[in-house]
């Protein structure tokens, strides 16, 4: 994506946005309620067009590539009426499958997703998880290049959400590009190999996990000295602080020090319980980057 | 190209193919047809027999005895058979509805086997009176003076008494039986026959035969005239309002159901909404196939098949792709934009008062198939094709060609118009949850990027 501006009337949903998906990445597509990311994610599906900019998908436009992306978009739809096998076909031969291959694609689908004796029932007499996962086939039966994942696993119970989430790593080992959308964070740090964030709009964040977490790294070692002595005064510490009633403390470092070389003088020093350099949580570096944004 | 096929032969296969479809464009009417041959054969009224007496008060012996004779069972009650189709068309439908009326009369006529009809004198007036409350009396009337006089400037009043409980065909009978007797009285003290002269007075058949500009002749039909223009729009008018309404439901439910997006992430809105219209546009085809098909046979029954021309029919079946086309573009911008059915009412009431427009129009047109009206409406949309439809179902000769041409060339061009504005509101408002867009905010959407 390039550039890409939509407005809906006076409201910019989202604004000059650039996104690049590598091919065979799988990418957590963040951002807080009213982000833009379900705008964006019609603008990569070519469900709506954008105002300004360009989007290009696997190489073409959005719009030729349809037949290539997989879409599980948040808010669940089904046919209520309908019988899953028929659903499942009408989906496949809508996506390019003729009727024989849409069938088979189903009764595969269905049987990875543990769910096969839900092909000749009606949508209506499944439950609310197991419409999920029909909905799920129904974006992955024409074996896509791309796969666009919105929240997949709200409203799973853990067992299934599991399931879903090992299909997902599998689809991904299998080369294919995975974006997905979620408010779950942990997931997205689990699943994910490279994070977007956006918030009103605008990019935040695009980077790989490890990029981010060199990023955001706030320079300080934990430390848990169990029945130890007071830390002393170590090369590199700027200070040493105790956040909480607990006996951990917390080193921040000089800005030029080397962080595994003031660890080791902690081992050194000090018979400790534990020692380690705190990594922010991908939540934490959320709240960080959407809170210290200035008011629009 | 094969997404829209895909998207209209499930959109097809899902109304036709359904016990609903069936039930009500075929089960529910046929039960109608039947329901009413049924009850019209099967549940006759159960009418008390008029009985005792009925008085006369200062009604001549003419009088009383052409009363006894209305009011006397008839000879033999009038056979209720099926009515010989022979003759012109128009003779034909006279003949079917009078057997009809008879059949209805003959129903519905109380038995006077065990009535009576007797003078009596004017001071017997409240004794009589009382009688008949008290259900002694079968009824009493009494002729005011000058009513049977015929020549006599003013009509004259003969008052009914009934019994409380009398039931309105004890009534009917009375009054009109009286209404008569005044009548053959008048006319017998002329020195007439009454029946000789009701003989006298039953028209004659009529034949007109219209002699046409081009040299020809066409024997005038009053069936060609007014019944099969009224047939061919209130035809055309319930197979497109139907599809349209197929169409705005199957929009309505994917909204709600939130499938939509599913769809739309397969194919463009422009794909799914032309597919959906040409699919609905199979559903008012089957439709208009099934009713034409039944209309075919009864004018064959009524040897009416030569009152529509093939060119008539093709002339209509291009009126009916752009009436639905209209009707379709409409109730697709209504789907689209509400969430529900509920809202969809709010904006129906508009749509309605459009819609209706050409069942106001037809008998204006009917009348006078190239007056103002109807040139000028056949320029309108949506109600053009409708319009048209009426007119050469209607106009006593064809309608000039030129004006046709116009008429489906402007037709074809708004169609295209309504269609792109639908396609404008179908890709904002299929999208759209929570509150229903006023008329105006649907305008407003055709702008949208």
């Amino acid at each position: 994506m390039r550039g890409v501006t939509k407005r809906f009337g006076s409201v910019t949903a989202v604004d000059a946005l650039d996104l690049d998906v590598p091919r065979g990445c799988l990418i957590g597509f963040l951002g807080p309620n009213g982000a833009g990311k379900s705008t964006t994610i019609r603008m990569i599906m070519s469900i709506i067009y954008a105002d300004a900019g360009s989007v290009h998908v696997l190489g073409k436009s959005a719009l030729d590539a349809k037949d290539r992306i997989g879409y599980l978009p948040e808010e669940r739809g089904l046919y209520r009426r309908m019988r899953v096998r028929t659903l499942l076909r009408y989906v496949g031969r809508l996506k390019g499958l003729s009727r024989a291959d849409a069938d088979a694609a189903a009764a595969t689908w269905m049987e990875r997703l543990e769910l096969p004796e839900a092909l000749p029932r009606r949508c209506e007499e499944l439950s609310k998880g197991q419409q999920q996962k029909v909905q799920f086939a129904a974006s992955v039966l024409h074996d896509p290049e791309l796969i666009v994942l919105d929240e997949p696993f709200s409203g799973l119970d853990p067992v299934n959400a599991a399931l879903l989430s090992r299909v997902v790593r599998e689809l991904h080992e299998e080369g294919r590009t995975i974006v997905f959308s979620t408010h779950v964070l942990h997931q997205a740090e689990q699943l994910c190999d490279r994070i977007f964030l956006i918030d009103r709009g605008t990019k935040l964040l695009d980077d790989d996990l490890e990029g981010i977490r060199t990023r955001f790294r706030e320079r300080i070692i934990t430390v848990d000295p169990g029945d130890a002595g007071p830390i002393p005064t170590l090369p590199g510490v700027a200070s040493i602080e105790q956040p909480g009633e607990g006996r951990r403390v917390e080193l921040h470092l000089d800005d030029q020090c080397d962080e595994r070389a003031v660890m080791r003088a902690v081992l050194d020093a000090v018979p400790v319980r534990s020692v380690a350099l705190r990594e922010p949580t991908l939540e934490e570096i959320f709240t960080k980057l959407v809170q210290e944004r200035p008011a629009s | 190209m094969n997404k829209l096929l895909i998207v209209a032969g499930r959109e097809f296969r899902h109304t036709v193919l359904t016990k609903a479809f069936f039930v009500g464009s075929v089960v529910i009417p046929v039960l109608i047809v039947l329901v009413s041959i049924g009850a019209s054969v099967f549940l006759k009224p159960n009418i008390p027999p008029l009985q005792g007496t009925v008085a006369v008060i200062d009604g001549s012996d003419t009088f009383v005895e052409r009363l006894r004779a209305e009011l006397a069972p008839p000879a033999q009650s009038p056979p209720v058979s099926a009515p010989a189709l022979t003759g012109s068309p128009d003779d034909m439908v006279k003949e079917v509805l009078a057997q009809s009326e008879a059949a209805a009369s003959a129903q519905t006529r109380p038995d006077t086997s065990e009535l009576q009809v007797e003078s009596r004198d004017a001071s017997e007036l409240e004794q009589l009176k009382a009688d008949v409350r008290s259900g002694k009396a079968g009824g009493l009337v009494v002729v005011e003076e000058g009513v049977e006089d015929p020549t006599a400037t003013a009509r004259g009043t003969v008052s009914i008494w009934v019994a409380p409980k009398a039931p309105p065909s004890h009534l009917e009978l009375i009054e009109d039986s009286a209404a008569r007797a005044a009548v053959d009285t008048r006319l017998q003290n002329l020195g007439l026959q009454p029946d000789v002269v009701r003989a006298a007075m039953r028209g004659p058949r009529t034949s007109v035969t219209r002699l046409e500009s081009g040299g020809g002749e066409k024997q005038e039909s009053e069936a060609a005239r007014m019944l099969l223009p009224m047939g061919f729009m209130m035809l055309l008018w319930i197979v497109t309002f139907t599809g349209g309404n197929y169409l705005m439901m199957s929009t309505i439910e994917e909204k709600s159901t939130r499938a939509m997006e599913v769809l739309l992430s397969a194919v463009s809105p422009t794909q799914l909404l032309a597919g959906k219209i040409l699919g609905f546009a199979g559903v008012s085809a089957v439709m208009l196939g099934m009713y034409l098909a039944v209309a075919a046979v009864v004018m064959t029954v009524f040897a009416a098949l030569d009152l529509v021309t093939l060119g008539d029919l093709a002339l209509a079946g291009v009126f009916f792709v752009l009436a639905y086309l209209m009707v379709a573009a409409i109730m697709a911008g209504i789907g689209s934009a509400v969430s529900d059915i509920t809202e969809a009412q709010s904006l129906m009431g508009p749509a309605m008062v459009i819609l209706i427009l050409p069942m106001l129009l037809m008998p204006v047109v009917t009348e006078d198939p190239n007056g103002t009206i109807g040139m000028v409406t056949s320029f309108i949309p949506p109600v053009a094709p409708f319009v048209m439809v009426l007119r050469i179902a209607a106009s006593p000769e064809p309608l000039p060609a030129l004006e046709v041409a116009a008429a489906i060339g402007w037709s074809v061009a708004c169609a295209a118009g309504m269609i792109w504005a639908a396609g404008r509101v179908f890709r904002v408002g299929v999208l759209m949850q929570g509150k229903a867009p006023s008329p105006l905010e649907l305008l407003r959407w055709i702008r949208y990027r």
